[in-house]
C-alpha cells in the first residue's frame, strides 16, 4: 500500500513538473527531452553544409553562401529578395535578440519574461516609443520602395520562424517556457527608434537648472558650456595643428543660500524621477551616475565612437584609408551582424547589419566606405506645463489657452495574457508629460517625430562616391550622426547629420516656460549648417564624439556638456604625426593605448610637487608614489601598474575640486563636469573652485587639492591591490564584461583583459560593459580591400562555435580580412562553410 | 526472455517512444512494463535504469550531432545548477517517470 502511494505521489510530481512550470523553472518534460530540448540544440549549434529552402515570395533564385567567418554572402535578383534572404538568415542566427529589440521598445517584455519587467515596459511605452515607431512606418506611402524591401524582409524572417523544427528554438526561449512571436515590417522602425534612444538621447537641461541654483548661473554655464574648452572640431579650421585650448576661467562658485539648496535638491530629485520614469533595457546613458566611484569616467563618452580617414596623399599605398569603431554597449549576441548583399546592377554591399533590419548602417559597397560616430547634439528640451489638476491633468495651457491632454490607459500583459498592470500616461502636443518634483515637465525629442532612417540607409548603401553618399542621406534624422566617407576616386568627406532643431532662444539647455508656444522650436536647421568637411587640405579627418565645430569659427548652437575631445585629439596626433598611414597603422590606432588626459595631470602632478618640496611638506610616501607614476610610459595597457594609482589620481583630484556640488549632507553631486573642464580648471591654480569647503579655516589652491589626492589615491590603492607597486596590474582594475542580452549566468564572456582606458581610442568605463562594438579598416584600392572584426560572433545560439568566437582576436586589437566576392563562384570552397539555396517557385533540388 | 533481454527492450522502447511520442513516455513503458512483469519485484528498479539508459542513449545521439557538454555548461550555468547536476536532473527525471509508474502498477496489481 504504502509503495503505491508513493510511486503515485512520486510519478503525479514528475508528471506535473514536466507538464507544468514551477517559479522560474519551465516545464522539465519538454525542457529535458533529449530530442526536442536544450539537448537538441547541440544539433544545430553549426549550421549545415548545404540546404535548399522553399520560400514564397522570391522573384527568382537566392543563393547564400556562408564565409569561413560564418559571414553570409547573399547573391540576388533583387533588393526585395535579398532582404527576404536576409530575414532568414537573422532568424535562423538572432531570433531571440530580434524579439527582446522589440519588445524592448515596444513596452512589452512583460509578455515574455513577466512582471519583473513592467517598469521598464512602463517606461517604453511613457516614452512613446512603439508609437513613434508606428507613425514612422505609416508615414512611408504604400508605393514606397522601403515598405517592399522591408516588407520581403519580415517576410523571410517569418518564414524561418514558421519552418523551424523543435531543435531550433533558441535557448532562451527555453528557459523562459516561451515561443517566438510573429514579426510585422513596422519592427524595423521599433529598431530604429532604439537606435535613436541609445545614441540620441542627450539631455542637459535639468542638471543645469540644479547647479544653476547650487553655484549660481555663471558658473554653472562654465561647468556645462556650450563651447567646449578645448576645441578640437570635427570640421577641421585650416591651418591648425594643435587643439585650441579655450582661456576660460571658471567663475567662482556661489556660496546657495539654504533655500536655493533646498531648490537644487529639489531639481536633483526631479532629474531622478525622469530618468526613473524613461530609463530603458540597453540603454546606456545612466542619468544617475553621479555617484562617487569612478568619477574620473564620467565625462567619458560610454557611447561614443571613433571614425578617421585618410586621404590618397597620406597613405603609404596611395589610396584613401577609412577607419571605424562605433562604441556600444557590449552584448552577446553583438548588436551587430556581419553580412554581404550582392544584387547585380543595383547594390553590392558589405558590412555590419542590425538585426531586425534589412539594412547595412557601417560598410562599404565597390565605390565608397562609410561609417558614422555619435553626434551628442541637443535633440530633446523639456517645458515645464501649467495644467489644470496636478494629480491627473486633462488641460495644459498654451498661450493663455486650455489645450486637451492626450490621456493613454496602458494596459501591460503577462505571457498568458493575464492583465498585471495598467496604468495612465500623459502627453502634450510637445511629447510625455511627466510628474516631477518640479511639476509636470513635457519633452520633446526628435526622434519622435517622423522621419524615415530606412529609406535614407539604403539610399546610402548604393551610393557611387563620398558627394553621393551625403547626397543621398542629407534626409537622415535621427539619430544625428557624423557621418565619415572614404571613395575610390580618393575623396574623403564627413558631415554630422541629423534634425538639430531651431530654438527661439538659440539654446536648448535650459527648461522652457511651457506655457508660450514661442518657446517650441521653430524649424531645423539647414544642411549647409550641419558640421561638415570635403578633402580638406590637411589630408585626413577625424571624429569621435567631440563639438562638431569651433564656434570660433562658426557659431551655431548644438548642444552643451560636451564630451571631452581626448580621443579626438589622440586620433589627429597620430594621423599629424604619420604621412604615410598603413592599413596596419590604422589597425593599430583602434588599440593605441595613450591618452591626451595623462599630460594634463602629470604637470599638475610635477607642479604640486615642486610646491610640497618648497615647503618640506613633501614626505617619502608623496616620494613612493611620485616615483610610481614619473616612471610610466602613459600607456594603459593591462600589465601597467602605474594606471591604477593615475586613475585613483584623477578621481581624487575631481572629487578635491568638485567637491562645491555635493549637497549638503549626501554624497552625490548633482552633476559632474567633463574632465575638460577639470584640466582647465587645473591651468587656474588658485582659482576659488580648489577651496575644499569642509576647510573653513584654510584656503586651499590646486597644489594642495593635487598633493592631497596623491595620498589618498596611494592608500587607496596599496588598500585594493595591496603594498606593492610592482605587482600592481591595470587589468586588476579595468576589465570588459560581455554579458548576454539577459545577462543569464553562462551565456557571456566577462573579465576580459583588454588595452583601455580614459580617454583612449579604446576606451572603458568602470563596470567595462562598454566598447568598440566593432571594428573595421577599409583600403579604397581599385579593388576594396577590408579588415575587421567585432567581439562576439555571428551565431546567438550560445553552444556555437560562432558565439564568440571573435572576441579573442577583438581583444588583441586584431582585425581579420574580409572576404567580398563578386559572384557566388568567387567564394572557394576552402572559404565556405555553409550554403543555403532558396528557391523561388518551390522546386526541391 | 531474460530479465536482461526485457531492460534491453524497454532501454530501446524508452528512446525511439521518446522521440516518437515526446517526454511522457518513459511513464507509459514503465506502467506497461509491470503490467507485464507483475512477478518481478526488481520492476520499478529497472524501469527506472532503462528511463534513464534510454534518455541517455538519446543524448549519446544528440552528442554525434553537436556539442551536448557545451549545452550542459551553459544551461547549467544559466540554472545557476552547474553542469553535472544538470545531466544528472536529465537522467532522473525519465527515472522517475519510468520508476513510480512501474511502481504504482506493481503495487495495484499486487491487491
Amino acid at each position: 500500500m504504502l509503495t503505491s502511494v508513493v510511486s503515485a505521489v512520486a510519478l503525479a510530481a514528475a508528471l506535473f513538473v514536466g507538464a507544468m512550470p514551477v517559479g522560474p523553472v519551465p516545464p522539465l518534460g519538454g525542457f529535458l527531452n533529449p530530442m526536442t530540448g536544450i539537448w537538441s540544440v547541440a544539433s544545430t549549434a553549426e549550421l549545415p553544409d548545404e540546404q535548399t529552402v522553399t520560400l514564397t515570395g522570391f522573384s527568382a533564385d537566392v543563393e547564400v553562401k556562408y564565409d569561413d567567418r560564418g559571414v553570409p554572402h547573399i547573391f540576388a535578383t533583387t533588393e526585395a529578395d535579398a532582404a527576404r534572404a536576409l530575414g532568414w538568415v537573422h532568424a535562423r542566427d538572432r531570433l531571440f535578440q530580434m524579439e527582446l529589440i522589440q519588445r524592448a521598445v515596444a513596452g512589452t517584455l512583460t509578455e515574455l519574461v513577466g512582471a519583473r519587467a513592467l517598469p521598464l515596459d512602463q517606461n517604453a511605452r511613457r516614452m512613446m516609443m512603439g508609437a513613434s515607431a508606428d507613425a514612422k512606418w505609416n508615414a512611408l506611402p504604400d508605393t514606397s520602395s522601403t515598405r517592399v524591401v522591408v516588407t520581403a524582409y519580415m517576410d523571410g524572417l517569418n518564414a524561418y520562424v514558421a519552418s523551424m523544427r523543435p531543435q531550433d528554438l533558441p535557448l532562451e526561449y527555453r528557459l523562459l517556457n516561451a515561443k517566438p512571436r510573429v514579426f510585422e515590417p513596422k519592427d524595423t522602425y521599433y529598431l530604429l527608434m532604439r537606435m535613436s534612444q541609445t545614441l540620441s538621447y542627450q539631455e542637459a537641461e535639468l542638471r543645469f537648472a540644479a547647479l544653476e541654483q547650487l553655484i549660481g548661473r555663471d558658473a554653472a554655464s562654465a561647468l556645462l558650456p556650450s563651447e567646449a574648452p578645448i576645441q578640437e572640431p570635427i570640421e577641421p579650421v585650416p591651418g591648425r595643428t594643435v587643439a585650441r585650448e579655450v582661456p576660460v576661467t571658471l567663475p567662482a562658485p556661489m556660496v546657495p543660500t539654504t533655500p536655493q539648496v533646498a531648490e537644487a535638491k529639489r531639481i536633483r530629485d526631479a532629474v531622478v524621477q525622469i530618468a526613473r520614469q524613461t530609463a530603458m533595457p540597453m540603454n546606456a546613458r545612466d542619468p544617475l551616475n553621479t555617484d562617487l566611484t569612478d568619477l574620473l569616467t564620467r565625462g567619458e563618452a560610454v557611447v561614443g565612437s571613433n571614425n578617421w580617414a585618410v586621404s590618397p596623399g597620406r597613405s603609404a599605398s596611395g589610396f584613401a584609408l577609412l577607419a571605424g569603431d562605433p562604441h556600444l554597449e557590449l552584448t552577446l549576441p553583438s548588436i551587430w551582424y556581419e553580412a554581404h548583399l550582392v544584387v547585380p546592377g543595383v547594390m553590392d554591399v558589405y558590412g555590419v547589419s542590425l538585426p531586425l533590419s534589412p539594412i547595412i548602417p557601417i560598410g562599404f559597397n565597390r565605390d565608397v566606405a562609410w561609417t558614422m560616430t555619435n553626434t551628442g547634439n541637443d535633440v530633446v528640451d523639456y517645458y515645464k506645463e501649467q495644467v489644470d489638476d496636478s494629480l491627473s491633468p486633462r488641460k495644459y495651457r498654451v498661450d493663455g489657452e486650455w489645450r486637451d491632454v492626450t490621456v493613454r490607459e496602458e494596459v501591460f500583459a503577462d505571457a498568458k495574457g493575464k492583465v498585471i498592470a495598467r496604468d495612465t500616461m500623459y502627453a502634450t502636443h510637445r511629447g510625455p508629460l511627466m510628474q516631477t518634483s518640479l511639476g509636470w515637465l513635457s519633452q520633446r525629442w526628435t526622434a519622435r517625430e517622423v522621419s524615415d532612417e530606412g529609406s535614407v540607409f539604403r539610399l546610402g548603401m548604393r551610393a557611387t562616391s563620398s558627394t553621393d553618399f551625403y547626397t543621398r542621406t542629407s534626409e537622415f534624422k535621427t539619430p544625428a550622426q557624423n557621418m565619415l566617407t572614404a571613395d575610390r576616386q580618393g575623396n574623403i568627406g564627413i558631415r554630422s547629420t541629423g534634425r538639430y532643431p531651431m530654438r527661439p532662444e538659440g539654446r536648448g539647455d535650459l527648461v522652457q516656460d511651457g506655457t508660450l508656444s514661442a518657446y517650441d522650436w521653430n524649424g531645423n536647421q539647414p544642411l549647409m549648417w550641419y558640421p561638415q568637411a570635403y578633402n580638406p587640405t590637411q589630408g585626413y579627418l577625424a571624429s569621435a564624439n567631440q563639438q562638431p565645430i569651433d564656434p570660433q569659427a562658426r557659431n551655431q548652437y548644438h548642444g552643451s556638456d560636451w564630451p571631452s575631445p581626448w580621443r579626438a585629439m589622440r586620433i589627429n596626433s597620430i594621423l599629424r604625426a604619420n604621412p604615410k598611414m598603413t592599413v596596419d597603422d590604422m589597425r593599430r590606432a583602434h588599440t593605441d593605448p595613450r591618452s591626451e588626459l595623462t599630460p594634463y595631470i602629470m604637470t599638475a602632478l610635477n607642479e604640486a610637487k615642486a610646491a610640497a618640496e618648497a615647503v618640506s611638506t613633501w614626505t617619502s610616501d608623496d616620494a613612493a608614489a611620485y616615483d610610481v607614476l614619473a616612471q610610466w610610459n602613459g600607456e594603459f595597457t593591462p600589465t601597467s601598474n602605474a594606471a591604477p594609482l593615475f586613475m585613483s589620481l584623477g578621481t581624487e583630484i575631481a572629487a578635491g575640486a568638485w567637491d562645491e556640488l555635493v549637497l549638503p549632507g549626501e554624497n552625490r553631486r548633482v552633476a559632474t563636469p567633463q574632465q575638460m573642464i577639470l584640466v582647465t580648471l587645473m591651468r587656474d591654480k588658485a582659482n576659488a573652485w580648489w577651496d575644499v569647503r569642509s576647510t573653513a579655516d584654510v584656503v586651499e589652491n590646486r597644489d594642495v587639492v593635487v598633493l592631497e589626492a596623491l595620498r589618498r589615491a596611494w592608500t587607496a590603492t596599496r588598500g585594493r591591490l595591496g603594498n606593492e607597486p610592482s605587482a600592481w596590474k591595470w587589468s586588476d582594475v579595468r576589465r570588459v564584461n560581455v554579458h548576454h542580452l539577459l545577462k543569464l549566468p553562462g551565456f557571456g564572456r566577462e573579465s576580459l583583459v583588454v588595452t583601455s582606458g580614459p580617454g583612449t581610442l579604446s576606451p572603458s568605463e568602470g563596470a567595462g560593459t562598454h566598447g568598440a562594438s566593432w571594428r573595421f579598416v577599409v583600403e579604397l584600392a581599385p579593388e576594396i580591400r577590408a579588415w575587421g572584426t567585432y567581439p562576439g560572433g555571428q551565431s546567438g545560439n550560445p553552444v556555437s562555435s560562432r558565439y564568440a568566437d571573435r572576441i579573442a582576436m577583438w581583444q588583441a586589437g586584431e582585425l581579420a580580412e574580409l572576404r567580398v566576392p563578386l559572384a557566388a563562384a568567387d567564394l572557394t570552397p576552402e572559404h565556405t562553410t555553409a550554403r543555403v539555396l532558396f528557391t523561388a517557385n518551390g522546386g526541391a533540388r | 526472455m531474460g530479465r536482461l533481454v526485457w531492460f534491453l527492450t524497454l532501454v530501446v522502447a524508452v528512446a525511439l517512444g521518446t522521440f516518437a511520442f515526446g517526454w511522457a513516455t518513459p511513464a507509459v513503458l514503465g506502467a506497461a512494463w509491470a503490467a507485464v512483469r507483475r512477478d518481478d519485484a526488481f520492476v520499478p528498479l529497472l524501469a527506472s535504469l532503462a528511463g534513464s539508459a534510454g534518455w541517455g542513449a538519446l543524448i549519446g545521439v544528440q552528442a554525434m550531432s553537436g556539442p551536448v557538454a557545451r549545452v550542459a555548461d551553459v544551461v547549467g550555468a544559466a540554472m545557476q545548477v552547474g553542469a553535472g547536476p544538470l545531466m544528472v536532473l536529465t537522467l532522473a527525471f525519465p527515472a522517475l517517470l519510468a520508476g513510480s509508474a512501474a511502481g504504482l502498477v506493481r503495487g495495484l496489481a499486487a491487491k
